[in-house]
C-alpha cells in the first residue's frame, strides 16, 4: 500500500482544490454559498449600469425585470401559456419515454437489431432536430401533435441511446450466469436485464426531460408558438422588453429548479452505479 | 529506540551532496478515520545524516514515514517542524541538486523514451538538440538502448522504470532520491534491476536514499541501512553494510549479508506492534 | 483494412437498405411531407447548380466556426480555471451546470432584444450552446489528472507555467478533446436552431423558407445538408484530435 502522502498535501499547482486546506471549514462553507451569489450580483448589477447607460427602451434595466416578474406571475395568461406548453411537453416526453426504453433495452440485447438501427441513432444524436421540424410542419399542421412529434424527436434518441448503453454496461457475466442456472429470457429479463439497467434507464429519462423542455421551446420560439411562444411574441410586439426578460427568467428558473431535482433525485437512486456511458444533453 | 548520533561515512558537514535531516516531524490531520481529531504523526523528530557519495536504504513498514521522509528531502512535503540541509543549504523545495525516482516512473505517456528522460532538461531550458544527445547517451546507460523511440505504454514496468532513472540522472543532480522504484516489479526483473542500478550508481557513485519494503534490497544496494517503524514513524536502527564494493544481487549468499538481514528483521519484529 | 471494411459493412448496409425504404415508401405513400429519396438528393443537385446553396451554406459555416471558435476559447478559459481552483468552481460550477442541464435555447429571446437580428445573435447563440460542455468537460478532464505526473515536474524544479502547459493540460488533453467533439456537436445545433428562430441568412432561413412555401423536397434537401455539416464538422474534430494526441494510449 502507497503511505498516506500523495494526495494529502498539494502545495502545487494542483488541481482541484488546491486552496482546500487553507481556509477553515466555516469560511469554506460561507464562500461556497456566497460566491455564486456574488457572481450572479454582479452579473445583475453590470447589466442594471449598461442598460441604464444604453437608454433604450428595448433593454430594460434588472429591476425592470425584476419588477417585471410577479407581474407575469399574476398573470392567468402566462400560467395558461405554461401549462399548455409544458402539458404538450410531458405528452411529448411520456411517449419517448414509453417509446425510448423498450427500443433502447431491444438494442442493448439484439446484436442484430443493434447493428442495422445504430446508424439511424447516431444520425439522430447528430441531427439538429431543428431541421426537421418544418418537415413535422408540413405533414402535420400547426398543431399540437406536430409540437408533441418535435419533443418526441428531440427527448427519444437521448432516451434510447443512454438506454441502450446501460443494458450494454451490463456484465456479460450476469445473463450468462442466470442462463447457466437454467433461466428463460423472460425470467433473464425480469431478475437480471432490468434492475441491472434501471439507474441507466433514470439517467436516460432525466437526460430526455432535459431534451424535451429544449424541443417545447424550440418549437415555441421557432414555427409552432402556441404557448409560451405566443406569449413571447406578443411581448415583442408590444415592444416589452422587460416581460420578455422575465418570462425566459422565470423559465429558466424553472426549468433549472426541476432539472436539478431531477438530477439529486436520479443521484440519489442511481448511486454509484451510475452508467458509465453517458449521452451527451 | 536507538540513538542516532553519527554516519558510517566520515564527511565534513555542509559539503556538496551532503544531506543533514534534524528533528524532521511530519502530521496529517486524519479526522476520516480518527474520532479523536489527533493528528498522524507520519514523522516524530527524524534526524539523518547522510555523507556526500554514500547510498542509503531506509527500510520500513507502509506508514512509517520514508516515503515521506523521503518527500520533504526532495522538497515536495515540507516538514511540519525540524531543518533538512542538502549540501549545507536550508531545502524550500524541489532544487536541481536532487532528483527522484518515482514509484510507478511517472513517465509522461506522450512523450517517447528519449523525451521522456530530457524533460527535466527540457524543464530547464537545454536545447534540443543538446538534450536529445544526452538523453540518447543516458538511455544506452541504463540499457534503454533500441527503444529510444518507445513510447511508456509499450514498455515492460522494468524498462519504464529504467527510464525514469535515466532522466533522474540526465539532469546531473548530486543526490538521487528513490521512492520504492521497484515495488511494482515482478520478483525476477526486480533483482535485475537492482544489478542494474549498482552497476549504473557505481558509474557515477551519486549520494543516494533509497526507499522500500524490502529488506534484501536495502541491503544489497547500500553502504547503510536505516530502520524504521510506525507510530509515530521513527528510526529504530541502522546498521553499516560492509560488502565489498562493486557488488552484485549473488552477494545474498555471503555470511555478513545473512547476519544484517537477522538483525534487521529482529528489529522489524521487535517493534511490531499491534495488527499490521 | 478488411477489418475495417468488414466492421463498416452492416452500417453500409443498414443505410442503403433504409435510402431503398425511403425511396419506395416516398413514392407509394406519395405525402407531401415525404418525397422520394431521389427527388430530395436530386434537390440538392438543383439548389447548388441554382447558387441558393452555397451563400446559405457559406453564412452558416461562417457563424459556426466564429462562434465555436469563442466558445473553445471561453470554455477552455473557464475550464481550466475551474479545474485548477476550488473557488471558480463555487462561483462559476452552479452556472454552467445550469447551462448543461436546462435548455439554454430560452435565452434566445434576449440575445435577439440585446444583439437584434443580426450576426452577432446567430454567434450568441452558438456559444451559449457550445460553451458550457466545453468547460464543464475541461474541468472533469484536468481534475483527473495524473497528480503523480505533477509531483514528477516538480521535482525536476518546472514553473507553474510548464507544469500547467507541458503536463496538465497534456495529460487532460484526451479528455478535453471529448468535450470538443460535444461541443461541436451542440454548436451545430445552435447554429441551425439560431437561423431557423432568427431568420436570417444560412441553411436555417432557407429551410424556413420552404416550410412557409410547404415544400417539403427542399426541407428535406436543407435537412440533408445540414446533416452532412454536422457530421463532417465532427469528423474535423477528431481528425484533430488524431494529430494531437497521436501517441499510443
Amino acid at each position: 500500500m502507497r503511505e498516506q502522502t500523495a494526495g494529502q498535501d498539494r502545495h502545487d499547482a494542483a488541481p482541484a482544490a488546491a486552496s482546500a486546506r487553507a481556509s477553515a471549514p466555516i469560511v469554506r462553507a460561507l464562500l461556497r454559498l456566497l460566491l455564486p451569489l456574488l457572481v450572479a450580483a454582479v452579473v445583475a448589477i453590470a447589466w442594471q449600469i449598461y442598460a441604464a447607460l444604453q437608454g433604450n427602451f428595448l433593454i430594460p434595466t434588472t429591476s425592470q425585470i425584476l419588477a417585471a416578474i410577479p407581474v407575469l406571475l399574476s398573470d392567468p395568461k402566462v400560467w395558461n401559456g405554461l401549462i399548455e406548453s409544458g402539458g404538450t411537453m410531458l405528452a411529448g416526453f411520456l411517449l419517448a419515454a414509453a417509446s425510448g426504453v423498450p427500443i433502447g433495452f431491444l438494442m442493448g440485447r439484439a446484436p442484430h437489431l443493434d447493428q442495422a438501427l445504430r446508424p439511424y441513432l447516431d444520425v439522430a444524436l447528430v441531427m439538429p432536430m431543428v431541421v426537421v421540424m418544418p418537415i413535422v410542419l408540413i405533414a402535420i399542421g400547426i398543431t399540437r401533435p406536430a409540437e408533441v412529434l418535435v419533443v418526441w424527436l428531440f427527448a427519444a434518441p437521448y432516451i434510447i441511446a443512454t438506454t441502450r448503453a446501460g443494458v450494454r454496461d451490463i456484465d456479460p457475466g450476469f445473463p450468462e450466469m442466470a442462463h447457466a442456472f437454467g433461466a428463460s429470457e423472460g425470467q433473464i429479463w425480469r431478475e437480471v436485464l432490468v434492475p441491472g439497467a434501471s439507474p441507466a434507464i433514470f439517467t436516460a429519462l432525466v437526460f430526455g426531460f432535459g431534451m424535451a423542455l429544449t424541443g417545447i421551446i424550440v418549437t415555441e420560439l421557432s414555427l409552432i408558438a402556441l404557448g409560451v411562444g405566443q406569449l413571447l411574441l406578443l411581448y415583442q410586439g408590444q415592444f416589452d422588453s422587460a416581460s420578455v426578460f422575465g418570462l425566459v427568467a422565470i423559465i429558466a428558473v424553472g426549468a433549472t429548479v426541476v432539472m436539478t431535482v431531477l438530477r439529486s433525485f436520479e443521484r440519489r437512486v442511481v448511486g454509484s452505479r451510475g452508467p458509465a456511458a453517458r449521452s451527451e444533453s | 529506540m536507538t540513538a542516532i548520533t553519527s554516519t558510517a561515512i566520515a564527511t565534513e558537514p555542509g559539503a556538496r551532496g551532503t544531506i543533514e535531516a534534524q528533528g524532521i516531524s511530519k502530521y496529517f490531520a486524519r479526522t476520516a478515520n480518527r474520532a479523536d481529531g489527533q493528528p498522524f504523526v507520519a514523522l516524530g523528530k527524524m534526524d539523518l545524516k547522510v555523507a556526500a557519495h554514500e547510498f542509503v536504504s531506509i527500510v520500513g513498514p507502509s506508514g512509517c514515514g520514508k516515503t515521506t521522509f523521503l518527500r520533504i528531502v526532495a522538497g515536495l512535503t515540507k516538514p511540519d517542524d525540524g531543518v533538512i540541509r542538502v549540501g549545507g543549504d536550508e531545502v524550500h523545495g524541489p532544487g536541481r541538486d536532487r532528483a527522484v525516482v518515482f514509484q510507478d516512473a511517472a513517465l509522461l505517456p506522450w512523450l517517447d523514451v528519449i523525451d521522456n528522460i530530457a524533460f527535466g532538461l527540457k524543464l530547464a531550458g537545454v536545447r534540443r538538440s543538446e538534450r536529445v544527445e544526452r538523453a540518447a547517451s543516458l538511455a544506452q546507460l541504463v540499457g534503454l538502448g533500441g527503444f529510444e523511440k518507445a513510447f511508456p505504454r509499450q514498455l515492460s514496468g522494468g524498462m519504464r522504470q529504467r527510464a525514469g532513472i535515466a532522466r533522474a540522472l540526465a539532469v546531473d543532480p548530486e543526490i538521487l532520491l528513490m521512492d520504492e522504484p521497484f515495488s511494482s516489479l515482478d520478483e525476477i526483473t526486480r533483482r535485475n534491476m537492482q544489478d542494474e542500478l549498482l552497476r549504473i550508481w557505481s558509474a557515477s557513485r551519486k549520494t543516494a536514499i533509497f526507499v522500500t519494503h524490502s529488506v534484501d534490497e536495502a541491503i544489497i544496494l547500500s553502504d547503510r541501512v536505516i530502520v524504521m517503524a510506525t507510530g509515530p514513524g521513527r528510526v529504530v536502527d541502522e546498521i553499516t553494510v560492509d560488502l565489498p564494493r562493486p557488488r552484485s544481487v549473488s552477494a545474498e549468499s555471503s555470511g555478513q549479508f545473512m547476519a544484517i538481514r537477522n538483525r534487521i528483521w529482529e528489529t522489524l519484529d521487535s517493534v511490531r506492534t499491534g495488527p499490521s | 483494412m478488411p477489418q475495417t471494411i468488414r466492421r463498416g459493412l452492416p452500417t453500409v448496409a443498414s443505410i442503403l437498405v433504409g435510402l431503398v425504404v425511403w425511396e419506395i415508401v416516398g413514392r407509394l405513400a406519395d405525402a407531401d411531407w415525404l418525397p422520394p429519396a431521389s427527388d430530395v438528393f436530386a434537390r440538392v443537385g438543383l439548389l447548388w447548380q441554382d447558387g441558393l446553396l452555397q451563400p446559405a451554406v457559406g453564412a452558416s459555416l461562417r457563424t459556426l466556426l466564429i462562434g465555436y471558435a469563442i466558445s473553445v476559447v471561453l470554455g477552455l478559459a473557464l475550464g481550466t480555471w475551474m479545474g485548477m481552483s476550488e473557488r471558480a468552481v463555487w462561483a462559476f460550477g452552479p452556472y454552467v451546470d445550469a447551462g448543461l442541464l436546462t435548455p439554454v435555447v430560452i435565452v434566445v429571446p434576449i440575445f435577439l432584444v440585446i444583439l437584434g437580428i443580426s450576426e452577432a445573435t446567430l454567434i450568441g447563440i452558438v456559444v451559449l450552446f457550445a460553451t458550457f460542455v466545453i468547460a464543464s468537460t475541461t474541468r472533469i478532464a484536468i481534475e483527473s489528472t495524473d497528480a503523480a505526473l505533477r509531483q514528477m515536474a516538480i521535482s525536476l524544479c518546472a514553473t507553474r507555467r510548464q507544469i500547467l502547459t507541458q503536463v496538465t493540460l497534456r495529460d487532460a488533453a484526451p479528455m478535453i478533446f471529448s468535450g470538443l467533439r460535444l461541443g461541436m456537436s451542440r454548436a451545430v445545433k445552435g447554429m441551425i436552431v439560431g437561423e431557423v428562430v432568427v431568420t436570417i441568412g444560412g441553411l436555417g432561413q432557407l429551410e424556413t423558407a420552404f416550410a412557409t412555401r410547404f415544400d417539403a423536397t427542399g426541407s428535406w434537401a436543407v435537412t440533408g445538408v445540414v446533416l452532412l455539416i454536422a457530421l463532417i464538422a465532427s469528423l474535423l474534430v477528431q481528425a484533430v484530435d488524431g494529430l494531437v494526441n497521436a501517441w499510443p494510449r
